[in-house]
């Protein structure tokens, strides 16, 4: 079973489309990064998944349970923590975690007190006058205290210092073994050390859906070096991206590599050369894919 | 478990909102009690506007600190229980609005000098959810559906914008209505609005999705002129007003054929007919009030004529049993009526009571009883010149439907003024005073207080002062004098039509007098 499955989902804004088709799997224990570009669609399919809005067509499940029944019991081992959400800003921290506490049979007095260490929480300072940073550890300790099997992370660490989203990642991580999380961050140096899954949305679209080491085996940046200069053929592979060509070196970025037969394909078109490979970081993999889209979507606006 | 939680997180909350609540109401009901010079004077109704102001506030608060509307909430990814939120809500708004309030009522009902019974309960119960329904439930659906107190004012500035723009209807265009129409509209106001609003409230809880939701509030509102333009229509009419079951509850008739008159004044366009009917058969334990009459007219020569529906105010009982029924028609109508000796067909809306046995109360002592209405005070100061009097009752929760007081002129304690003769016998005064009809009237203040005096008026027949012949002399109570007192309780209310024949001979002036012969000429026909 996945932790989070969804069947065509689709969710309309008058006429804008926010999310189109999307299939979506979450496979348990996995961590799951959602990367876009902004106004892609990472926050509507997170809110849609939590019941937050209703899809115009299409399912969600998560833990099985369909995503537009998730209320009362199922949400129990479920977390959610967001960057736009709004908390009771009167309750001190102490209170807040005393409130959730009654909601949750599995919820762990001691783990709350060990994370309420480890963040440093100030028990008595009210929500409101907390740091965001601040804010959000009270959230994640709220939610990590039940031991959640799913926990749904969207933007937890926008704008937060170095140092706060490191220990908030830690403090998460620490907590998360057997836990399936879902995280849209832009933080991709953050999530690539521990995501084991990436999906990649644009215009409302599931682009890329796949484990990260199948990712990041697939996306290449390649250099073709041959001893005399040659000519660029007109129809370059579907999946090469951003090719670059300057005397005798040529360089590309493959989105399909595969080590034999890249290597074969770049010898059929260019002859005899010498074909190397590196691996990409999850930054470059994100720019390489989101950089296109954008620059169509400017070339469209200024049409 | 979890409705507890949630009603102690939001008691913590907002407890100094509900304190200053606590605050106001019970300032409010030591104002009802003490009457504070300054406040009477220059801010007589502002505890109570405070009072209120302070409900809708409580209530948006509690209902908006889980915000329904939004997709940016803390909550719905939280593991409530829709109605475990949805009760722990309603118990907030009854703990904190509804318990102040009736602990203020009873302090001012035992203030009264009115015994706590046991029997006071349902009625102040009623009251209590007259208030929920009235007042706590609108300000919930609305708050349920927005997500701020600015926004949940700017719909209630909608609304009233609203009802301004419905205000300059032609409402006048719409058919007259009566006791009857009005009372079954409003019901019907109250049940359908609040059922959606309830309606909308329970959706919201239950699917958070503001659309439909508010789609229901708005139809809600829209629902107000509708229901005023109900009160107009003839089916209000047909489910107010019934068919009696067998002969109506009074039979009227004109005059004998050769004494039969009525009085025409003309005015502008139109003329106004009095026409002096007689009733019979009324029971002694009945009392009928005439709230809506329509006529028509057949001439010798086949003309004929139909007023439209018109407002009464007709009281009859077995001591009063002669009437007049007047209504305007166009002077041409008037000249046929006239000309061709029409006869009159009268259509009658009519409220039916049943009243107790009379009573006599003595008004001698400064405080008494009248037993299962009211306490009363007389305040009385006479002179040769000056005469003043004024007898305060006060009723828990309620007067009754009906409450008829009948003085006897020859029984009256009153000084004369102005060196006046003394007052004949055999002359007569009534006043009949209505209550709601609901067990308990809607006023935070359980404290029914009204005049005795009130609706007495003049003698019947006429005592005119001997100075000026054309004045009645008006009836009013004074210390010792007998009032008989009746209450009672609406039986129904009745349409029935009267054939009564012609009307006779228009005259300027029309002698009506008691007949002996209150035979009736003519049967009533129920319709």
């Amino acid at each position: 079973m996945h932790a989070i499955e969804t069947v065509d989902l689709n969710k309309r804004f008058r006429r804008v489309a926010a999310v189109q088709d999307v299939r979506l799997q979450v496979p348990e224990g996995a961590v799951y990064a959602l990367m876009g570009p902004n106004g892609a669609g990472k926050t509507t399919l997170i809110k849609l998944l939590m019941n937050l809005l209703r899809p115009t067509s299409g399912s969600a499940f998560l833990l099985g349970a369909e995503s537009f029944r998730l209320r009362g019991r199922p949400l129990e081992s479920i977390g959610y923590v967001s960057e736009n959400q709004k908390h009771p800003d009167w309750m001190t921290v102490d209170t807040f975690l005393r409130y959730w506490h009654p909601f949750y049979p599995t919820w762990d007095r001691d783990l709350e007190q060990q994370l309420v260490r480890r963040f440093d929480l100030p028990r008595k300072q009210r929500l409101k006058y907390l740091s965001r940073g601040m804010k959000m550890k009270a959230v994640l300790t709220s939610v990590l205290a039940y031991r959640p099997k799913l926990i749904v992370m969207d933007e937890p660490l926008s704008g937060l210092d170095p140092l706060v989203r490191d220990e908030l990642m830690g403090g998460l991580l620490e907590q998360t073994a057997e836990t399936s999380v879902l995280i849209s961050s832009h933080d991709l140096a953050e999530i690539e050390s521990f995501s084991t899954h990436v999906g990649f949305m644009d215009a409302g679209r599931l682009r890329i859906s796949e484990p990260m080491v199948e990712l990041r085996e697939r996306f290449r940046k390649v250099i073709l070096k041959r001893l005399i200069p040659f000519e660029v053929p007109e129809n370059l592979p579907s999946d090469w991206r951003q090719f670059h060509a300057e005397g005798a070196v040529a360089r590309w970025i493959e989105t399909g590599f595969a080590e034999s037969a890249s290597r074969a394909r770049a010898r059929q078109i260019f002859g005899d050369a010498q074909l190397y490979s590196e691996p990409m970081t999850l930054r470059e993999i994100f720019l390489t894919l989101a950089r296109p889209q954008r620059e169509a979507a400017e070339s469209e606006a200024g049409q | 478990m979890m409705l507890l939680h949630i009603l102690l997180k939001d008691l913590r909350r907002h407890r100094w909102e509900i304190l200053l609540f606590v605050a106001i109401v019970a300032a409010w009901a030591w104002q009802q009690t003490h009457r504070f010079y300054w406040l009477e004077v220059h801010a007589k109704e502002l505890l109570v506007i405070v009072m209120f102001v302070l409900w809708f506030f409580l209530t948006i608060r509690g209902v908006q600190g889980e915000s329904l509307v939004g997709d940016r909430e803390f909550w719905p990814t939280r593991p409530y229980r829709t109605w475990q939120l949805f009760l722990a809500k309603a118990a907030f708004l009854v703990l904190c609005l509804n318990v102040p309030l009736f602990l203020a009522q009873l302090y001012l009902l035992a203030h009264a000098g009115i015994p706590l019974s046991p029997s006071l309960l349902p009625g102040l119960l009623f009251l209590q959810l007259e208030f929920a329904w009235c007042c706590t439930l609108p300000a919930a659906a609305l708050a349920a559906v927005t997500d701020s107190i600015v926004q949940w004012v700017l719909s209630i500035v909608a609304m009233l914008i609203f009802g301004l723009a419905v205000s300059w209807l032609p409402w006048n265009s719409l058919s007259a209505t009566f006791a009857g129409t009005e009372q079954l509209a409003t019901w019907c106001g109250i049940i359908v609005i609040g059922l959606a609003l309830l309606a909308a409230l329970i959706w919201q809880y239950s699917h958070r999705r503001s659309g439909p939701a508010r789609i229901v509030i708005a139809a809600a509102v829209v629902v107000v002129p509708l229901c005023i333009a109900f009160a107009s229509t003839k089916l209000a009419r047909l489910l107010a007003y019934t068919a009696p079951n067998g002969l109506p509850p009074v039979s009227l008739s004109l005059a004998p054929a050769n004494q039969r008159t009525y009085t025409r004044t003309d005015g502008f366009g139109t003329a106004t007919l009095q026409v002096p009917v007689y009733a019979a058969s009324i029971p002694a334990d009945t009392l009928v009030v005439i709230e809506g009459t329509r006529f028509h007219f057949t001439g010798n020569d086949g003309w004929d004529s139909k007023t439209a529906w018109a407002t009464a105010a007709i009281v009859l009982s077995s001591q009063s049993s002669t009437a007049e029924l007047s209504f305007p028609v166009p002077k041409s109508t008037a000249d046929q009526i006239r000309r061709t000796h029409a006869t009159i067909q009268a259509e009658i809306e009519m409220a039916v009571y049943h009243i107790s046995a009379p009573y006599t109360i003595d008004t001698t002592p400064a405080h008494f009883k009248i037993p299962h209405v009211a306490s009363c005070t007389l305040w009385s100061l006479e002179s040769q010149i000056f005469r003043f009097s004024r007898l305060d009752c006060v009723a828990p929760l309620r007067m009754p439907d009906v409450y008829v007081t009948r003085l006897d002129s020859s029984e009256n304690t009153c000084s004369q003024l102005n060196r006046q003769p003394r007052l004949p016998a055999g002359h007569w005064a009534m006043g009949v005073q209505y209550g709601s009809g609901i067990p308990a009237d809607f006023d935070p203040n359980p404290i029914r207080t009204f005049d005795l005096d009130t609706g007495i008026g003049v003698w019947n027949p006429p005592i005119y002062t001997p100075q000026d012949p054309s004045t009645s002399r008006t009836a009013s109570i004074c210390r010792g004098t007998p009032v008989t007192a009746q209450y009672g309780w609406l039986s129904g209310r009745v349409h029935a039509t009267y054939q009564l024949g012609p009307a006779g001979t228009e005259s300027p002036t029309h002698p009506i007098e008691p007949s002996d012969d209150d035979s009736t000429p003519f049967s009533p026909r129920a319709t």
